[in-house]
């Protein structure tokens, strides 16, 4: 294990050199996979019969999305201790009775002496997978070596084999997506991604997983360094159902939903919010949008006012709607128009986890809009803040969140934040924390009006309509999404290829599918400057 | 703004069932049973005077000094009573053969001498008054709640001065048994549903439907109620479907009488619960949930084998002397005498129903969710 670890050190090493360049780092990147991604490789590469297991260390979110924070996490050794439970699993699976036959590619001569020959045919073909890349000599070498010494002293090929396994799922190679550059032959002078590191970029981007044999034969041929040859596969990409996967991860990341394992509601006071809520809730914003966004290729914009949605039973109790749907499984169902409930972030999952516990906030949910669908950034209070008022919802001279906000706001320190998120949640004050319809707030009426951006607006679903018009809404999802694909927060003079995207998106009537076409096949996915500092590296994290 | 209610969309969505009489504006508003229990009244000790009935362990020691045991031995038999609760106590073989010493007392009962039950003496009950006969009614309760008189509830007076059948105040009123099983109960049986046709529960005419779900209900983060706004499949089996007429006034829904049938589970309730008879007062809650109670005549050897179907576990754990509540079912019954032998077989009774707001729709439309094919055309 020590081999590992020191490897895993020089990739840390060059994570915070990115991280300490700030954001104007442009070099190639090193982003720890997410639990997701590492699920979906293992199962990619075994087949869904391996089960992965196990909980890994949280991502951090960075510039808005966990995407850009892969590149600024590390490993504890805690960590450590977790991903090599979970490779130990993993490769007492792959080599059990049940899966050798089909998993391994070769049968050993003795079955308790080691078989150079057939772990370094197993080796090289699933180290291929993991590493997104083929190996080098001498990494199959010290894989070959550990399960020869391992088969040796175990007495068992099998046991030997899944020890060599289990040193390659905690390798840095495979946890991290470690980019590499080289001289870009059409812009002398500049550089781009190797072309492993392009198909892993591709792959990651539009399936949220590595790249596939055909991926990876375009990249060893080179066809995938052609401007044909990446149009060919992005096209191949985004036909393929895994997109699916892709802009589910891509829209999880968005609206922050790695919260809503955490997110609870006072059972007293609302009593319908259960867990399985909040697991529907995800799932219906999901399905919400893939079928708006990749069945009907509809309008991005549009996912701020559509009227179709999938529910369970379970949801519809909390919609207070009826929803009959095969043994409480998923439904279609289509909203009135102008109902409250339209568009994706009047769904549970965007209105219960931007609330407390007890209460609504329309500070925290207009908040969350500026900052996930129009990209604005809005100041954290300062620390000295009073929430006395805010907080009272017993207060008998402050019976609505309105009515308290306003008694808030009259501190001078707080005005200004208010005034850029207030008018966007005051008009989702028609749900309760847990996401339900209401009309009144002990009592009294709720007056939903609000104002985006000079728009105004008397409810809910006038907010939607300006959420829909801004430009800003689609402008933000070319430069989240843009960023995402990149794997870090863009720099300023980037603004003129998200400007291009922009225009291009528009043209393509604002369909997703469109926009990340032009993302993949962009040059600018691929261009890296190499950080400075890279010289001061040992030569392994240079390369 | 949604200016749609619930219950409008019940309508449509259910096609519930509009009954002539009903107000030209009608509208439908369906619930889920939450909680379904012998509504037994509360007044202290002024209900018992003579005390409460004995706890198992010292009714069975009665029965063991009946039976001839030596003290030293009945001793030793219920030393650590009840155990492990698995049947292997001592004392099990002993009871469940306490009448001729070989046949399961539990069915046959009349092995056994009647030991007396203590009944309640109070002059409070929940109910109706069944037979008509006001306060003339010989056993005649009074009810706490609308003063009427000659209230007929003998089930009430029968199992009143039991420990696991005494209700309580306030928030303690469901009894410790009749709650117990109705907990276990619904989880395990289709949900009862109810809905009420009215115009907007104004003083009128309305419609009660009682159904029964083709699924069990679905609690809440609480543990302990049913979830609000779920939907709910209704059971085209007939023999769970009932509509009975009634007239709110001052905001209380009354029934006439009328008979009601509820299918139920063979877990402390019979299989099947009819009532003859029956009348329903309910009232709407200022949250929406709906509570009430249905009083009405039931089988009282259906009673007895819900009871008694549980053998010594019920008896131990919840001090329930089959042989005892046999014997005064039968003396105790009030209506529907047996042509031959001229003997009641049918006893009066409350229950509380607490129902929370959901949806229904047909078992049609819950097939074409599944199938795309509507049950009225599946061959």
């Amino acid at each position: 294990m020590r081999i590992s670890v020191s490897v895993l050190s020089a990739a840390l090493l060059a994570a915070s050199v990115a991280a300490a360049a700030g954001d104007a780092y442009r070099g190639p990147l090193t982003l720890r996979l997410s639990t997701a991604q590492y699920r979906q490789i293992i199962g990619d590469v075994f087949g869904p019969t391996i089960k992965a297991g196990g909980r890994f260390e949280p991502d951090i979110r960075y510039k808005g999305l966990l995407q850009v924070g892969a590149g600024r996490v590390s490993v504890t050794a805690s960590g450590i201790e977790q991903y090599d439970a979970s490779a130990r699993k993993i490769a007492e699976q792959v080599v059990s009775k049940e899966n050798r036959d089909t998993l391994i590619p070769c049968k050993p001569q003795s079955a308790d002496a080691p078989d150079d020959a057939c772990a370094r045919a197993f080796f090289a073909a699933t180290g291929r997978l993991l590493y997104r890349r083929p190996l080098q000599a001498d990494e199959l070498d010290r894989r070959v070596a550990i399960a020869a010494a391992s088969t040796k002293t175990m007495k068992d090929f099998y046991t030997g084999l899944a020890t060599g396994l289990s040193t390659m799922l905690v390798a840095p190679n495979f946890l991290f997506r470690q980019e590499n550059a080289e001289p870009d032959p059409a812009h002398p002078g500049q550089y781009r991604l190797d072309v492993y590191s392009k198909a892993a970029k591709l792959s990651f981007f539009l399936w949220n997983a590595g790249p596939d044999a055909k991926l990876l034969a375009a990249a060893e041929s080179g066809e995938l360094n052609t401007p044909k040859g990446l149009a060919k596969q992005v096209d191949r990409l985004l036909a393929s159902p895994r997109l699916e996967a892709g802009v589910r991860a891509y829209f999880s990341d968005m609206f922050g939903f790695n919260e809503l394992a955490y997110l609870g509601k006072d059972a007293a006071l609302y009593p319908n919010f259960t867990v399985q809520v909040t697991a529907d809730a995800q799932e219906q914003t999901l399905r919400t949008l893939i079928d708006l966004l990749l069945n009907q290729k509809g309008d991005y914009r549009d996912l701020f006012t559509v009227r179709k949605t999938f529910l369970t039973p379970i949801l519809g109790s909390v919609y207070g709607v009826p929803v009959v749907a095969p043994d409480g499984g998923w439904t279609p169902y289509t909203y009135p128009e102008n109902d409250p409930h339209s568009g994706v972030t009047m769904q549970v999952s965007f209105l219960a986890l931007h609330s407390h516990p007890g209460r609504t906030s329309p500070t925290l949910r207009g908040k969350a809009l500026r900052e996930m669908v129009l990209c604005q950034r809005v100041p954290d209070p300062p620390g000295n803040v009073n929430f006395t008022v805010v907080q009272d919802t017993a207060n008998p001279l402050y019976k609505t969140a309105r009515e308290r906000l306003n008694a808030h706001a009259t501190e001078a320190m707080c005005t200004g934040c208010h005034k850029i998120t207030d008018p966007m949640g005051l008009a989702m004050e028609n749900f309760d924390t847990a996401g339900s319809f209401r009309q009144h707030e002990n009592g009294v009426a709720i007056d939903a009006r609000g104002e985006l951006d000079g728009v105004k607006f008397s409810d809910g679903p006038g907010l939607n309509r300006a959420l829909h018009d801004s430009p800003r809404t689609p402008a933000c999802l070319v430069e989240r999404l843009t960023a995402y694909a990149k794997g870090r927060a863009l720099v300023p003079d980037e603004s003129t290829v998200t400007k291009g995207f922009e225009l291009d998106f528009a043209a393509a009537k604002y369909r997703l599918p469109d926009l990340m076409r032009k993302i993949a096949t962009s040059d600018a996915l691929y261009a890296v400057t190499p950080p400075q500092v890279a010289n001061a590296l040992p030569t392994e994290i240079a390369k | 703004m949604r200016v749609f209610r619930q219950g409008l969309r019940v309508l449509v969505a259910a096609g519930a069932l509009l009954v002539a009489g009903a107000a030209a504006a009608a509208e439908s508003k369906s619930f889920v049973v939450n909680w379904f229990y012998m509504n037994n009244y509360y007044g202290g000790d002024v209900d018992c005077p003579e005390g409460l009935n004995p706890s198992s362990i010292d009714f069975y020691r009665r029965e063991m000094v009946r039976l001839g045991y030596p003290k030293a031995e009945i001793d030793k038999i219920l030393d650590g009573y009840p155990g492990a609760g698995d049947g292997r106590g001592p004392w099990v073989a002993i009871v469940v053969k306490r009448g001729n010493g070989k046949d399961d007392v539990y069915e046959n009962p009349t092995t056994a001498p009647d030991p007396g039950l203590k009944v309640v003496q109070g002059r409070y009950a929940y109910g109706f008054n069944l037979d008509g006969r006001g306060a003339a009614s010989p056993k005649g309760f009074e009810d706490p709640e609308t003063g009427e008189k000659g209230v007929n509830n003998e089930l009430y007076r029968l199992v009143g001065c039991i420990k696991s059948y005494r209700g309580g105040e306030g928030a303690a009123k469901r009894a410790a048994y009749p709650d117990y099983i109705w907990d276990v109960l619904r989880d395990r049986m289709p949900a009862w549903l109810v809905t009420v046709t009215s115009d907007n529960w104004k003083d009128g005419p309305a419609t009660v439907t009682f159904d029964r779900a083709l699924k069990t209900v679905v609690r809440d983060a609480s543990g302990a109620n049913v979830r609000l706004n779920m939907t709910y499949a209704i059971d085209p089996d007939p023999r769970g479907h009932n509509v009975v007429q009634g007239t709110i006034k001052n905001g209380v829904l009354t029934t006439d009488p009328a008979n009601i049938n509820f299918i139920a589970d063979a877990f402390g309730l019979t299989p099947d619960l009819h009532f003859t008879k029956a009348r329903v007062r309910l009232k709407m809650n200022a949250d929406g949930t709906l509570s009430g109670v249905l009083g009405g005549y039931q089988a009282w050897a259906a009673f007895y084998w819900g009871n008694a179907g549980r053998a010594w576990t019920g008896e131990y754990l919840h001090s329930q002397d089959a042989v005892a509540i046999y014997y005064a079912l039968k003396r105790m019954a009030d209506a529907n005498p047996d042509p031959k032998t001229g003997e009641n077989r049918d006893i009066s009774s409350a229950y509380a129903i607490e129902a929370i707001p959901a949806f229904t729709v047909s078992a049609d439309d819950a097939m074409k969710a599944r199938t795309g094919v509507r049950a009225s055309r599946v061959p």
